[in-house]
């Protein structure tokens, strides 16, 4: 994608004065970008079929063509584009259908200010990704596969009918694909919460058994990995160093000084930062397999030998993802820049500070989990946050803390 | 001593009187007394004072007052059965003859009398005179004897008829004649057939009477001689009679114990059997041989004879009738039940005969009154444990007679305490009325099935019965049972499930209300931001041109006209302009949007006031389409056609809307379901919603170009939790209770028409004043 070209946003939705409303709100963007606006699901698919758009803001209840028809329409034929909802419909059925349509979902009535910031958002993960191929599948991406152990779990635990919703918490916040699905449902407001949650546990309160078993069980919200097509040793590894980065990603933020909500943040962020990894495994089996090797075998660490082949790493495509997913702007950013912090442009600890160093001193601790030649401190960054000198210090106080 | 006779004399001279006694008294050893008289009349009345004082008469013919022979006459008239002797001066032979003819014993002349012819004359005469008496008293005898002997012949009522030996007839008596229809003198001399010693019987047929069975006997008699027959002939006919008679009714009454379906037999005072019916025979099982001339000891099973000869024993020590039952097992081990009847019967002589008995075998009567018996209790089991209440009652008063505990526990009163009380005193009719409609109907039906009623238990609590009635008779009197099926809870469930379904519509409403008014109040929002926004644009604008017109030098202005013009670009003022209006009329018509739904959620949210009223349909109809906007909106164009004359109806507001919006919501789903089928989703369908009036009745048309539907579900539309809807879609309830409180709660009628693929239209009735 050309940076210069104007980004194109369609807007759907059978009322035209809402359209109205938008396009005057939106009118001091149009400069950057070209706002074009579809009565009604049939128009939008006429104009999707005669120009390209990057963004579609569509409606769900509509006559004719509904929203969710509209978004299969467009995840199957355009699945570069970022798809988000803006609806006032409340009926639970659709909504629960869209949680795997849709990468974010806004209520009516809602600000344009906050449809601008998350358009805004989605735009600026573009640059993220630079492989078109590697773009689509993250936007493609309906849900990304958990543990088979965990999942199953989860399916036996949900079809009992006396289990309790902190049993539901516990085990999805064990798995990293749930967790993150259910952050996306919690924070972008599919269910009219909207609240900024990182925590699964009380994200998995705030939605409830009932939403949450009809999530997992009828919509199917969560997958497994394919046993047959992924190595289970390397899932295994990627699972236990992630848990670890997230406690140890968290106590250092305890360390470090960081407020609880970045706590939060931290941990979240340090289960997530490999998700990326992840998302390889799954959708590009043998593809990623050969990347495994070749780093192993070249002792090149694995993000060189991945954006060899995709121009971006495992944390790019990771932050990409939960950015579209709506997760929130420091939990991408550790995630995003977990290797190279230095890159992010920041000068403060944050969240990306605690990820990085839990990652490195993971591995650290744990050589066994290295894939290639394992992630280094990046010193810039360290030394940017004056921490070079703290650093062993911290160090000492992590394996303390984990004694 | 000297034998002494007495004499009476009757004679004229004294000197011959003197005479006689003279000769007489001077025998030596006969002594003689002599009475004298000298006439005949004197001596005739001495003698009829002491007639026995004398032993004979001595009499003289001619007297002073009587002569010659007839004064023998005269004496011997007078009969006094005494000798006499006449002394007479006469000789003539005639008159001596002529005296002894006539009855003197001798006669004595006078002239040749001496003293030993006197004597000897007397003496003679006295002997003869005895002798004559004697042969007269025989005969007389005689005479007496065979008078008596006739009249007992001819008394007898048996025929007697007397044969020589050669069977003449000698004699015959009345009673034979007229047995043998012959007279005397026929049968007299007859010959007269005999069997001797033989009796027999035969026939005598008569011309004009009724035959006569005799029976006939000869015994040798001596009548002239030893060879005689007696032969007596005896009418036995009624005797005859009589045994046939006895016959016959012995004959009956052997037939009729025989044939008695029962075991008769009967036996003597010492208990052998004398007698039986061949029933008995084969209930027992033997041969009359083997029974009759036996005892009970002689062929009864030893457990059974002890009971039997003492029941016999306690019988004939208190003679009457006895009746047991007696239970056993048979030869093939069978369980038998007898019930034995006995009698005592006497003999003529009224001493105790000897036993009668019956004997039935009641086993399969047993076996009966058993299948009955459990039957009985079968059927009391159903009632007792049946689970809906059961109560009979008499039918005049109401009077309870008998309670299942389903009943009691109904009620909340113990069985004890109901009975006999009336249904009134238990709070079953909790209003005259109902009684009184239920018992109209019952009377016309002859049975009440499932009729709702409701009912006030001993807690006061007001219980909801499915109320069955049939009528019975018990004891020949009229009752009725009533069967109760509580429904309170289902009733509560129910109303529950009629709330759930307005709780669903409601729910589903509150979702489509609030994208109803979401959408507005989108727009609304970001107009009256943009406003906002463009205000502050025109503030600065404002305050620039403000600025320029405050500046003088004219050299200024053109500098400053060139910045309000670069802010007007920068701006897009041309923007603003072109879109403040359209903006404004927006947001003033998206509040006015808000506010119509908002009153119309009001309105149709009111919170029901449970009572007609009249109410507006149209008006009502309008804010249920606006309610419900949402709900049809994506699939159909709503039209309408009121008759705006439609007067207010009474009604019940809240159900009346909630009629309209299921319908509403139907014909929408329909129309999408047809969209989806078809995939027609560009294409709206419509819904026609139409009011009109007719007599008392306003109609509403709600009709809808879905699916229409099919035949094989046309029937069941109405029907509570049916639903064409997938599982977990809707409650089933929306035709069901359009249905009920259309015909119910309104007394209305609701049908449909329907053509399959192309639509339906419901067509509702309700009265416009309540009935």
């Amino acid at each position: 994608m050309n940076e210069n070209e104007k980004l194109r946003i369609l807007f759907v939705d059978d009322e035209r004065k809402i359209l109205d409303g938008i396009r005057r709100k939106l009118h001091s963007m149009h400069r950057e970008w070209d706002m074009v606006f579809a009565i009604g699901g049939y128009e939008a698919k006429k104009m999707m079929m005669e120009t390209k758009f990057d963004v579609i803001v569509t409606d769900m209840r509509m006559p004719g063509t509904s929203g969710q028809d509209l978004l299969n329409i467009v995840r199957e034929k355009y699945p570069e584009m970022i798809r988000l909802v803006l609806s006032g419909y409340s009926d639970q059925e659709i909504i629960m259908q869209t949680t795997k349509t849709a990468h974010q979902y806004l209520s009516k009535p809602c600000n344009v200010d906050d449809i601008k910031a998350a358009i805004q958002r989605s735009l600026s993960l573009r640059k993220l990704l630079k492989e078109p191929r590697l773009t689509r599948l993250a936007t493609q991406l309906k849900t990304i596969p958990s543990l088979p152990v965990i999942y199953n779990e989860i399916m036996t635990k949900l079809q009992n009918p006396d289990v309790s919703l902190k049993e539901i918490g516990a085990i999805i916040s064990q798995d990293i694909g749930m967790s993150a699905k259910i952050l996306q449902i919690v924070n972008s407001s599919f269910f009219g919460v909207a609240k900024h949650i990182e925590s699964v546990e009380r994200a998995v309160t705030l939605l409830g058994l009932d939403i949450i078993r009809s999530l997992v069980l009828s919509v199917h919200l969560f997958e497994k990995f394919k046993e047959s097509k992924v190595s289970i040793p390397i899932l295994n590894r990627v699972w236990n160093h992630s848990m670890d980065v997230a406690n140890n990603a968290k106590k250092l933020g305890e360390i470090l000084g960081l407020d609880s909500k970045l706590l939060d943040y931290a941990y979240m962020a340090g289960m997530m930062h490999d998700i990326g990894k992840l998302i390889f495994i799954a959708e590009v089996p043998e593809t990623y397999q050969n990347i495994l090797k070749q780093s192993a075998e070249e002792n090149v660490p694995l993000r060189i030998k991945e954006a060899e082949t995709f121009q971006a790493s495992h944390a790019e495509l990771g932050a990409y993802v939960l950015g579209i997913w709506g997760l929130q702007q420091p939990v991408i950013e550790a995630i995003a820049y977990h290797h190279v912090p230095s890159a992010s442009h920041t000068d403060t600890i944050t969240p990306l500070t605690a990820v990085h160093l839990a990652n490195t001193f993971d591995y650290e601790f744990n050589p066994s989990r290295r894939e290639g030649s394992p992630s280094t401190l990046d010193e810039e960054y360290i030394e940017r946050l004056d921490l070079l000198k703290k650093i062993d210090k911290i160090k000492k106080k992590l394996l303390k803390s984990t004694k | 001593m000297r034998k002494a006779y007495r004499i009476l004399m009757i004679e004229d001279l004294e000197e011959f009187y003197h005479l006689v006694k003279r000769i007489l008294t001077k025998h030596a050893e006969l002594s003689f007394t002599i009475d004298w008289f000298n006439n005949l009349t004197s001596g005739i009345e001495k003698l009829e004072q002491d007639k026995d004082k004398y032993d004979i008469i001595l009499l003289d013919l001619d007297l002073p007052d009587s002569h010659g022979i007839s004064t023998l006459k005269t004496m011997i008239s007078k009969g006094f059965s005494l000798p006499i002797v006449v002394i007479s001066g006469s000789y003539e032979e005639s008159v001596l003859v002529e005296t002894v003819k006539i009855g003197a014993q001798d006669f004595l002349p006078k002239g040749q009398f001496n003293k030993l012819l006197l004597i000897k004359s007397i003496l003679y005469a006295i002997e003869k005179h005895k002798l004559q008496m004697e042969i007269e008293f025989r005969h007389e005898q005689i005479e007496n004897r065979e008078k008596k002997f006739r009249t007992l012949a001819e008394s007898s009522s048996d025929g007697i008829v007397v044969t020589d030996s050669s069977a003449n007839v000698l004699f015959v008596n009345t009673a034979a004649t007229k047995l043998l229809s012959y007279s005397h003198e026929d049968l007299l001399g007859k010959h007269f057939p005999i069997v001797e010693n033989v009796p027999f019987e035969i026939d005598i047929l008569y011309e004009d009477r009724e035959p006569v069975i005799a029976e006939i006997k000869a015994v040798r008699t001596f009548w002239n001689s030893s060879d005689d027959f007696l032969i007596s002939i005896r009418d036995i006919t009624s005797r005859k009679n009589a045994e046939i008679a006895l016959e016959e009714n012995l004959d009956f009454m052997n037939k009729l114990i025989e044939n008695i379906p029962n075991n008769v037999f009967f036996k003597d005072k010492n208990g052998v059997f004398i007698g039986c019916n061949s029933n008995f025979l084969t209930f027992l099982g033997l041969t009359r041989e083997k029974v009759i001339g036996k005892t009970l000891a002689d062929f009864t099973p030893p457990e059974l004879l002890d009971t039997f000869l003492e029941k016999d024993k306690e019988l004939l020590g208190n003679p009457g009738t006895q009746i047991y039952e007696k239970s056993f097992d048979d030869a093939s081990g069978n369980k038998k039940h007898i019930l034995v009847t006995k009698a005592t019967f006497n003999h003529k002589d009224d001493t105790l005969g000897g036993i009668i008995g019956l004997i039935v075998d009641i086993t399969d009567r047993k076996a009966f009154e058993l299948r009955l018996q459990q039957s009985e209790k079968k059927f009391s089991t159903i009632f007792h444990s049946n689970p809906d209440p059961i109560a009979i009652c008499k039918y005049s008063s109401d009077e309870i007679v008998e309670v299942n505990e389903a009943f009691e526990d109904m009620s909340g009163y113990q069985r004890k305490e109901l009975l006999n009380k009336n249904l009134s005193e238990i709070g079953f009719w909790m209003d005259k009325n109902d009684r009184q409609n239920i018992f109209q109907d019952l009377e016309k039906t002859g049975k009440i099935r499932s009729r709702l009623h409701r009912i006030c238990n001993k807690d006061e609590k007001i219980l909801h019965v499915l109320c069955s009635i049939d009528t019975l008779t018990i004891e020949s009197e009229k009752h009725f049972m009533v069967i109760c099926k509580d429904i309170t809870e289902q009733k509560k469930l129910e109303d529950q499930l009629y709330h759930a379904q307005k709780m669903e519509s409601i729910g589903r409403l509150a979702a489509g209300i609030a994208h109803e008014i979401n959408t507005p109040i989108q727009y609304v929002h970001d107009n009256v931001d943009f406003l906002n926004d463009s205000f502050q644009d025109f503030i600065e604008f404002v305050n620039l041109v403000n600025i320029t017109i405050g500046k003088t030098p004219e050299d200024k202005r053109c500098a400053d006209i060139q910045a309000i013009e670069n802010l007007k670009d920068e701006r897009d003022f041309e923007f603003l302009l072109e879109e403040i209006p359209s903006s404004i009329s927006q947001s003033i018509e998206g509040i006015e949007r808000v506010t119509k739904i908002v009153k119309a959620m009001k309105s149709f949210a009111h919170p029901g006031i449970e009572e007609k009223a009249p109410l507006n349909l149209n008006e009502a109809i309008e804010s249920t389409i606006t309610v419900a906007k949402n709900e049809w909106k994506y699939v159909a164009d709503i039209v309408t056609d009121y008759n705006e004359f439609l007067p207010p109806v009474m009604c019940y507001a809240g159900d009346f809307k909630q009629i309209i919006l299921n319908l509403i919501v139907n014909a929408a789903h329909t129309i999408g379901d047809k969209q989806n089928k078809e995939n027609s989703h560009d294409k709206k369908g419509l819904i026609s919603i139409k009011t009109d009036y007719k007599d008392n009745f306003a109609i509403i048309e709600i009709s809808d170009t879905g699916m229409g539907v099919a035949d094989s579900v046309k029937q069941h539309i109405f029907e509570p939790f049916f639903t064409t809807k997938p599982v977990g879609i809707g409650t089933g309830q929306g035709l069901a209770i359009v249905y009920n409180i259309v015909v119910k709660k309104h007394s209305g009628k609701i049908d449909f028409e329907t053509a399959e693929g192309e639509g339906t239209r419901f067509r509702i009735e309700i009265p416009i004043s309540a009935p």
